[in-house]
């Protein structure tokens, strides 16, 4: 059951955020996934350990920019020096072009998108990173 | 009141007044010119020439007072003369506690204003004042007092010349008695009729007489004449037959007849200002039988030598007072060559009066009054008398003002009269014997003509004294052009100039010039130039010095000498007077003064008065100045109004701008709260949209009725169920489910995916009335179906909460700028203005910062809602900084009858004490630059004093606390 060990976490201070993205992927990809929710970059590490202590490989990190403690962009920063390859997308309503941009480029993140989103635009995210992760 | 005390040199002070013989005399118009313009001057209704008597002040001249004298208790000028160099001023006597109660003061003349100028004689005495008064409060300028002084000089070279001359006409007098009287039997004698000293002739006449012995034995002699007495005094006949006469003037004068039938005439002298002690009186006594030409000769030398004796006493005397004089006072220098000259005239007339006719050098007639016939002229008359030989009788007596009652009554009183041209004064000796007079005429020809130049003088004086009154009165708002053109006018009038002009330097310094030249001659102005400094060096170093350039011969004058060529000669001027404009010590110009004709040596007075025309042309450039700094300062002060109108203005503008920065700093914040709403309507409406209800439909389609029913009933539950659960709960409740699971050991296949669902159903354990659902076969279509009905509802509240909390930050917005309704007031709730702008503050304050409001949410105050929020976003928003966002603020409220009292308190650092006072200051700020406008709590303090309340600051290491007072309406 290859399929069982992937998971996606959502990473939003917003509860409605949460609720909204799980409902959205869920509807999508069905029982394929693993959908994790945590409401700090704090708690979304602990996850992270956990799914990792499992065995369950992480596919995508949906994370929110401005949130309590850690920010988006630093927690990105956190991930990626203990899995390098993760994928991330921030999600956020209050971040500039030239920052999304600048954290582009220095592949700490995969995609930043604006609130609020395109369902498509999310969607046509995970879809590129499972087609992918198949070949 | 307070009388005035004695001066400590004051007996000698009363002598010193008393030698002056003012004291009771008659109305002098000297005097009364000298108050009448210093009352015009000093512009008060009263001037008085007041002498300090040793117990009344007396009035030698007064102007606008009626009383002659008062005690000197109630004078002022008694306390003027206690500081002979000071003015007295007092501005407002009913304020001064030495005058207050003074009669002079609460009565009758109504003193209210005094000054009073000291009249200090040479001695240094001061004999009075020279004061004026007013009825009012006032004050005198410099140049008035300037005035007051030289008058008072000028009153003290009256009172001089007076004294002077009083001295000259009794040694004169005394002279002239002795002269007439003298004979070689003279005595001395002392108030005991003791003889003192005598005549050798006597002595050969009557061995008899000795020093010591009394006088009496030898004439008949006594100080107090009594005719009654003398009748009945039966020794009279031993020593006299009659006597004539007792003048006034306390010389006796009698006729005795001796017992040796001779008969003599005795005339005594009392002496004053001699230097012998003991001596009362000088004593002559003439023997007149034996009198003859020789006689008169011998009388005349006698008389001369004497008389001489006398007359070089009295000369050393004024010689000595001169020297004096010459020391203490400018203004009587010339006194002294006057003096000295009338005293060389007369010792002049003494000796040649002692020379006997042929040899006189004065005109002497000899007329025979009973043949009416000129007996004689002399040589000198011959000579200084043009054609008098050819006179007749009648002729010579006419000129020589000799009428019948001068022959009858033996008239010797001197009379002056001009003749030829020039001024005799003539003295007539009786020869009754022979029935002949002889006149002796002098030559007063020159003391006229000093006396009429002192007149002259004293005239120019007060007709500069007058001009410059003139100038003075000139109307304040003539234009200094015209008022200059004026002066030019009375300057060259006054000093007799033809050319007047006025020089002001330049910036630098480097030149002068004038506007224009008066030209006096043919009276008109004519254009002025400029002068440089490199052109003319000695005459601008001259200026440098700032004293008056007197060059009576200004071609080889040192400062003028430069103009020779180009200047002086070919305008013919030959003398010139410059005097410097001074402004505080500061040359700003020069007047200069030319004159044309004879080299003119220019008088003290002149000077005096070019230097007051000076005064009062800086004067007039001063008033100018003042004219133009205060229509310079009324454009200063237009601009002002304007430039605080602009102010106005402006502020409004600072304060809405302050607003919008606040506004957005916060903006990113209000994005975030905004967007992540939106995001959750987006996603929720997409998700109802395009999968849940379509997949439902399609599910409804084809799931059995009973599974549907099973479904609806479990989704019934779900009500029950709240979801307000942390992510970190639910992977809990995941975990607890999942074991229960495994504990009933059901046939459940994937029991960690159905433990997930029923969490996300809002399960927090395995629920009893679950199990029905969970034990049949098909469980998991009804949870999933179940499931999608509550996706359903979770997204329509989803959508929901999202429009709350939007709505919640655009009504926040609103409150914040409450678009351009500026100054509404409106009654409103504190609670739900305040809460509006901790939503704002939202993003920022909700991880690390605690904020409770406690305001209770019915209390309704009345204010501008939107000004207000302000207040509290300012307030809040200083605290969040300071506290780097990580503290607590509380907002309480309270109330008392009459206010609101809101306060917020955090437990941030604490605002340091020296900086605590400033907080409120426009343009205060802490924070670095560009974070802060500085105007934030200035407006707060603005807008709260608006709504007539107050705003106050405490902060201590625990607590800062800015407390707001709004009155309740």
């Amino acid at each position: 059951m290859n399929l069982k060990k992937l998971a996606i976490l959502a990473v939003d201070d917003e509860r409605i955020i949460l609720d909204s993205l799980r409902i959205q992927i869920e509807k999508t990809f069905k029982q394929e996934y693993l959908f994790e929710l945590a409401e700090s970059a704090e708690e979304a590490l602990e996850v992270i350990d956990d799914l990792v202590g499992e065995g369950i490989e992480l596919l995508l990190v949906i994370s929110d920019y401005q949130m309590p403690g850690m920010k988006g962009d630093e927690f990105a920063a956190t991930i990626k020096t203990k899995l390098p390859h993760l994928n991330i997308i921030l999600l956020t309503g209050q971040i500039t072009e030239q920052k999304s941009f600048d954290l582009v480029n220095r592949n700490i993140v995969l995609k930043v998108l604006q609130k609020p989103w395109k369902e498509k635009d999310l969607l046509d995210v995970i879809n590129n990173l499972l087609a992918n992760a198949e070949q | 009141m307070i009388a005035p005390t004695l001066p400590i040199n004051e007996a000698e002070r009363l002598n010193a007044l008393k030698s002056y013989g003012i004291l009771d005399t008659l109305d002098e118009q000297e005097y009364d010119d000298i108050t009448t313009v210093a009352s015009e001057i000093c512009q008060t209704p009263i001037c008085v020439i007041s002498l300090i008597d040793a117990h009344r002040q007396w009035f030698k001249s007064k102007v606008g007072l009626e009383a002659s004298e008062t005690s000197r208790e109630i004078s002022f000028c008694g306390h003027a003369i206690l500081n002979p160099t000071d003015v007295m001023i007092v501005e407002d006597a009913r304020k001064d506690e030495r005058f207050h109660d003074n009669p002079l003061v609460t009565g009758n003349p109504d003193i209210v204003f005094y000054a009073g100028v000291p009249l200090v004689d040479e001695n240094g005495f001061a004999l009075g004042t020279i004061c004026t008064i007013d009825s009012r409060p006032r004050a005198l300028s410099q140049q008035q007092i300037k005035a007051l002084k030289i008058l008072a000089k000028k009153v003290i070279a009256s009172l001089s010349i007076k004294k002077k001359n009083s001295l000259l006409e009794q040694s004169r007098q005394f002279l002239f008695d002795c002269i007439n009287f003298s004979t070689p039997y003279y005595f001395l004698i002392n108030s005991n009729n003791e003889i003192v000293e005598f005549g050798q002739n006597f002595k050969k006449a009557n061995s008899a007489i000795d020093k010591g012995r009394l006088f009496s034995q030898f004439f008949y002699w006594n100080s107090r004449f009594d005719a009654q007495k003398l009748l009945d005094d039966s020794d009279l006949h031993h020593r006299m037959l009659f006597f004539t006469s007792y003048d006034e003037k306390q010389k006796y004068k009698c006729s005795v007849k001796r017992n040796d039938e001779n008969t003599y005439f005795i005339f005594a002298t009392p002496i004053i200002n001699t230097q012998l002690p003991l001596a009362n009186y000088v004593v002559n006594v003439t023997d007149f039988p034996k009198q003859d030409y020789i006689a008169e000769y011998l009388f005349l030398q006698q008389a001369s030598t004497k008389g001489l004796e006398d007359s070089k006493k009295l000369n050393d005397l004024l010689r000595d007072k001169n020297k004096q004089l010459e020391d203490s006072k400018n203004t009587l220098v010339n006194l002294n060559a006057v003096l000295e000259d009338r005293i060389n005239e007369r010792t002049k007339e003494i000796k040649s009066l002692a020379l006997f006719p042929e040899q006189n050098p004065n005109p002497v007639f000899e007329i025979n009054y009973g043949k009416k016939e000129i007996a004689y002229i002399n040589p000198a008359a011959k000579q200084k008398i043009s054609q008098c030989e050819s006179f007749s009788y009648d002729e010579l007596i006419q000129k020589l003002h000799i009428s019948e009652e001068t022959i009858s009554i033996k008239d010797t009183s001197k009379i002056t009269f001009d003749l030829n041209g020039k001024f005799y004064e003539r003295n007539i000796f009786f020869l009754e014997e022979k029935q002949i007079f002889r006149l002796y005429l002098h030559d007063i020809t020159e003391i006229k003509q000093i006396e009429k130049q002192e007149k002259e003088k004293n005239d120019a004086f007060i007709r500069q004294q007058q001009a410059l009154l003139e100038m003075r009165s000139l109307p304040q708002n003539m234009p200094l052009d015209d008022k200059l053109k004026i002066i030019h006018q009375k300057m060259a009038e006054n000093l007799h100039c033809s050319r007047t002009s006025v020089w002001l330097y330049s910036d630098d310094h480097s030149n002068i010039s004038a506007n224009y030249i008066y030209n006096q001659i043919n009276q008109t102005f004519i254009e002025g130039i400029t002068i440089w400094a490199k052109d003319v060096p000695a005459y601008f170093k001259a200026l440098g010095d700032k004293k008056v350039i007197e060059a009576t011969d200004a071609e080889h004058h040192p400062a003028t000498f430069e103009f020779k060529e180009s200047y002086l000669k070919p305008l013919q001027i030959k003398s010139r007077l410059d005097v410097p404009l001074l402004q505080s010590e500061k040359s700003i110009g020069v007047i200069c003064n030319e004159y044309i004709g004879e080299p003119k040596t220019f008088s003290d007075n002149e000077i005096s008065f070019a230097r007051s025309v000076a005064d009062f042309i800086v004067l007039a450039y001063e008033t100018e100045q003042l004219k133009w700094s205060q229509e310079e300062l009324k454009e200063k002060n237009n601009s002002l109004n304007q430039a605080i109108k602009d102010l106005i203005g402006l502020q409004e503008d600072v304060v809405q701008q302050e607003k919008l920065a606040t506004l957005g700093m916060l903006i990113a914040g209000i994005a975030h709260e905004i967007n992540t709403p939106l995001g959750a309507i987006k996603a929720s409406n997409e998700n109802l949209e395009q999968g849940l209800m379509n997949g439902l439909i399609e599910k409804l389609k084809t799931t059995p009725q009973e599974l549907i029913t099973q479904s609806l009933d479990l989704f019934s539950l779900l009500k029950h169920y709240s979801k307000n659960h942390t992510t970190r709960e639910e992977r809990q409740f995941i975990k607890t489910i999942e074991e229960e699971l495994n504990e009933k050991n059901t046939n459940i296949a994937n029991k960690n995916s159905l433990a997930r669902k029923l969490v996300e159903l809002g399960f927090s354990k395995l629920e009893p009335a679950l199990t029905p659902f969970l034990i049949h076969p098909q469980y998991q279509i009804i949870v999933d179906l179940a499931g999608d009905l509550y996706k359903l509802k979770s997204s329509t509240q989803t959508i929901g909460l999202a429009v709350d909390k939007a709505g919640k930050v655009v009504r926040a917005l609103n409150t914040f700028s409450h678009g351009n309704i500026e100054n509404e007031i409106s009654q409103f709730n504190l609670f739900e203005n305040v809460d509006s702008v901790v939503t704002l503050f939202w993003n920022k304050i909700k991880y690390r910062t605690s904020l409770i409001n406690s305001i209770n949410k019915q209390v309704l105050i009345t204010g501008n809602a939107e000004q207000l929020s302000q207040v509290w976003t300012n307030i809040i928003n200083n605290a969040l900084q300071a506290a780097n966002y990580e503290c607590t603020i509380w907002i309480d409220y309270a109330e008392d009858e009459n206010n609101h009292i809101i306060s917020f308190s955090n437990n941030g650092p604490e605002i340091p004490a020296h900086i605590l006072p400033k907080i409120f200051e426009a343009f205060y700020s802490t924070k670095k630059r560009g974070d802060g406008t500085g105007l934030g709590l200035n407006i707060v303090k603005n807008i709260i004093e608006k709504h007539d309340g107050k705003i106050t600051c405490e902060s201590t290491e625990q607590n800062t606390t800015f407390t707001v007072i709004l009155p309740k309406l």
